[in-house]
């Protein structure tokens, strides 16, 4: 079998021709040298930083500047899969500490919280949920060794739970998602005969609740009180779906619809809604996909005022463009609380150091040494770059 | 510039051998020259690493390249499970049967017979050039050979039979 089919294979791959573009190695190069541009002048940067710091050290009441990494984690301003090296080999280790976002590519990708870096590991995963605090994550895969087994990380330690679905029936699974405690994980999906099915479990315990099918928010995420569910669109909308739990005794068993318009002046055609977590009660975090135009061509993370409050209070704010379609999971708690300033930063550019604080007298000379030095290192970016 | 020469020998050298394998992997010739040409590209930015066996790094770079392509693709197609039904016998070789059979794969499951059947590698160096366990690329390549006698049935000979 195995040598008919090679042969076959052998003459159908012979129908490939090859011309080689000379142009692949200085591409490459070009790639190279400004790769090498790049971290000379975060190491110039890094120079002019120590600089700057050693006189804020020196000068009694001032700020220590942010250091590169930030305590606690952020989000990354970008997410690009050109930033993963996929030749490299993969991490075997998921100690890895918080993460920031998780990408369902070949294998698993987690954005480190803390300094924005890529780690890959060879799990085969085709749904992917990075829970809400950033320190647990889980797959499935219905290609891989285990489709009966949904898999867990914990980051802190590394261990990986591999847990057998379904009261250990398996079948389906067509969604994960966890809940604001990241302590529990949704899945939804069909079992082998084909039925809908949904269940939580509990990854402290570990327990499974099966039977959630029926249940308020086996479809959505609901808020932290569970009092509304945040819902994914059905195609591009002009108002985020959201179910709002009817009260107890109303009699009512079913959800009450209500929505929250998305901004007519950024999505006049609307735009698809998937929503990925809440940041706290009132503020759901959602992915917003407008149809593609000369304008706007990927999606974004918003984060939106629940309908359940006044529209007074409504506020949107975009963030994080320009997202692959592989990052479909965020640690949701790292987006902080909305100040209501329209220039707020809900985002870490990790590939950036922060600024130096303002100058004081003392700082004079320390600050013009760390500027001779910043301008010492872009006169050598720039002959560098003139090389490339 | 040594460098760069051993880079042009490298490529035409194996060029070819790799461009046939990139168009098993993707079934497009098209794409096949993009994922080349890309895997190439990150062959030459990291040549002094690599000098000494870049094939093994260039065709691991195809390996994921493509899977990670596919998922940026995917958005717009349809599901597998509308394409589960017999191609239809319009043609009546059994290689341009296969060749179609192949297109209706996932990603996943060509680069595992890929690697398999065509770079003959033993199922624990498939796993270990996708990074997945040994036990993932018995399954995927199960599942893969089921998946064509289900699209072609009149594999069956090629692909075996059900067991």
């Amino acid at each position: 079998m195995t040598t008919q089919l090679r042969e076959e294979l052998d003459a159908l791959a012979e129908t490939q021709t090859f011309s080689p573009d000379p142009s692949a190695w200085d591409r490459g190069r070009r790639a190279r040298r400004r790769a090498r541009v790049g971290r000379a002048a975060a190491g110039l940067a890094a120079v002019a930083l120590v600089v700057g710091a050693g006189a804020v050290t020196l000068v009694p009441d001032r700020e220590a500047p942010q250091p590169a990494e930030v305590p606690g984690g952020a989000l990354p301003s970008r997410v690009d899969l050109r930033d993963a090296d996929f030749g490299a080999d993969f991490e075997t280790d998921y100690a890895i500490g918080r993460a920031s976002v998780a990408l369902s590519g070949n294998g698993l990708l987690l954005v480190d919280a803390e300094d924005g870096t890529y780690h890959r590991f060879g799990v085969v995963a085709d749904l992917v949920a990075l829970s809400p605090d950033g320190y647990r994550v889980a797959w499935w895969s219905g290609d891989g060794q285990d489709p009966d087994r949904i898999h867990i990380a914990d980051l802190r330690t590394g261990a990986v739970t591999d847990w057998a679905f379904n009261m250990g029936g398996g079948g389906q699974v067509e969604a994960l998602s966890w809940r604001p405690d990241s302590a529990q994980l949704l899945w939804r999906g069909r079992d082998d005969a084909g039925d809908k099915i949904a269940a939580l479990i509990d990854v402290t315990g570990p327990s499974e609740t099966p039977d959630f099918s029926g249940r308020y928010g086996s479809r959505g995420i609901p808020s932290p009180s569970r009092d509304i569910i945040a819902l994914p669109s059905d195609g591009a909308v002009t108002a985020a779906p959201f179910e709002q739990i009817p009260e107890r005794g109303s009699g009512r068993m079913t959800g009450i619809p209500v929505d929250r318009a998305l901004p007519a002046d950024l999505h006049p055609d609307g735009a698809v809604v998937t929503p990925v977590g809440w940041a706290d009660e009132d503020h759901v975090v959602a992915i917003i996909d407008p149809p593609p135009s000369d304008v706007v061509e990927r999606p974004r993370l918003a984060v939106l005022t629940s309908p359940d409050r006044p529209e007074a209070e409504w506020t949107y704010r975009e963030f994080l463009p320009r997202l692959p379609p592989e990052a479909t999971s965020f640690a949701v708690d790292l987006v902080p609380d909305l100040t209501g300033d329209p220039d707020q930063e809900l985002t870490h550019d990790f590939s950036a150091f922060a600024a130096a604080p303002d100058d004081g007298p003392g700082a004079l000379p320390y600050a013009l040494g760390g500027l001779a030095a910043l301008a010492a290192g872009l006169a050598f970016v720039r002959m560098m770059q003139k090389r490339a | 510039m040594t460098d760069r020469s051993g880079f042009d020998e490298f490529v035409h050298a194996r060029g070819p051998a790799l461009a046939r394998t990139a168009y098993l992997l993707t079934s497009d010739h098209h794409l096949a020259e993009d994922l080349v040409q890309a895997a190439l590209v990150q062959a030459a930015k990291h040549w002094e690493r690599i000098e000494t066996s870049p094939e093994a790094y260039v065709r691991r770079t195809m390996y994921h390249q493509n899977i990670s392509w596919w998922r940026r693709r995917k958005v717009a197609e349809t599901s597998l499970e509308s394409y589960d039904a017999p191609v239809a016998a319009s043609d009546p070789t059994i290689r341009l049967t296969l060749e179609q059979a192949l297109r209706r794969l996932t990603p996943r499951q060509r680069t595992v017979l890929v690697l398999r059947y065509f770079e003959d590698l033993t199922e624990v160096q498939t796993a270990s050039a996708l990074g997945i366990s040994s036990g993932a690329v018995k399954s995927m390549s199960r599942d893969a050979l089921r998946r064509l006698r289900t699209l072609a049935p009149e594999l069956a000979d090629l692909v075996g039979a059900d067991a």
